[in-house]
């Protein structure tokens, strides 16, 4: 019998929200609703897109006018590329760092405390 | 001589530039959001509380300058020629043709929101802000956040292609 999941919650799940405990019944949760685990791959994807979509000012250097309107007009000599280091995407899994289960789209990024995709081993509980 | 509060300030403008992309959907109106933030950010400096969080504050101003902006005349939309995305950009003409394609499709499908979808959206998953977080720029609760997201993604999925899931 496959109980749906309320979509706050997995979009709470994707957002980085829950505590590990939380994140780790969904984890769970998905394994077995595959319509939950195709929804939750939706959103992991349009966070992507749109992160994507949007990015790439933050490799561009400040612009000479906006720099000028912060620095004053004289300190616009010399104007110094500003290159953040876009945070390092890659999807993994969170338990064990492997790559997560092949069928997995590899949306999301890896932070401490951020439970995204799991691999074959941890992504579900040991079957006996 | 340059003070802290303009190094932090230009430091930061980085991710203000890409707040004000998701917003206005082109290069040369999200520069010009930019530049009035700052602008104005200087002008108010002395409201700003040190040990507070300077990226929420200039989020807040960037977000409440554009709804005035829209408010006032309600400006051109996006435009949909993906040529345009570039005016302003500092000779960053090399972008790929299909970075700009995708730019100029993920900007027309966040046009159609509601202004204040589209900036709890732009907030959460584009610059990473949590719920809380985003709430505290917005200055509304937290479950205000959460159902402008579900509004704005429930819009969204299907018009970036992402709806397979049969969760609607």
């Amino acid at each position: 019998m496959m109980t749906v999941m309320d979509k706050d919650r997995l979009a709470a799940f994707v957002d980085g929200e829950l505590s590990p405990e939380e994140a780790a019944a969904v984890v769970l949760h998905l394994a077995d609703t595959p319509v939950d685990q195709a929804y939750v791959d939706d959103l992991f994807a349009a966070n992507e897109a749109l992160a994507q979509a949007f990015g790439a000012p933050l490799s561009e250097p400040v612009p000479e006018a906006i720099h000028a309107a912060i620095m004053g007009p004289s300190a616009a000599t010399n104007v110094v590329a500003f290159r953040p280091r876009r945070a390092l995407a890659r999807s993994c899994c969170p338990v064990c760092c492997r790559p997560p289960r092949p069928q997995a789209l590899l949306w999301g990024r890896c932070r401490p405390g951020r439970l995204l995709r799991k691999c074959w081993t941890h992504a579900r509980p040991a079957r006996r | 001589v340059s003070t802290s509060f303009q190094r932090d300030l230009v430091s930061l403008v980085p991710k203000l530039r890409r707040f004000a992309l998701s917003l206005t959907g082109n290069a040369a109106d999200g520069d010009d959001l930019v530049q009035s933030a700052c602008e104005k950010a200087l002008r108010n400096q002395a409201q700003f509380q040190s040990g507070t969080r300077m990226d929420s504050w200039m989020y807040r101003i960037v977000q409440t300058l554009w709804l005035d902006d829209l408010r006032k005349r309600r400006v051109r939309g996006p435009s949909l020629d993906p040529d345009d995305h570039d005016i302003g950009d500092e000779g960053k003409g090399a972008r790929l043709a299909e970075d700009r394609m995708m730019l100029a499709s993920t900007a027309a499908a966040m046009a159609t929101l509601p202004e204040p979808q589209r900036v709890v959206l732009s907030l959460v998953a584009v610059e990473g802000l949590s719920y809380k977080e985003a709430a505290d720029v917005l200055e509304v609760p937290v479950g205000t956040v959460m159902s402008r997201l579900s509004r704005a993604r429930e819009a969204l999925l299907p018009q970036l292609g992402m709806s397979r899931g049969g969760r609607q």
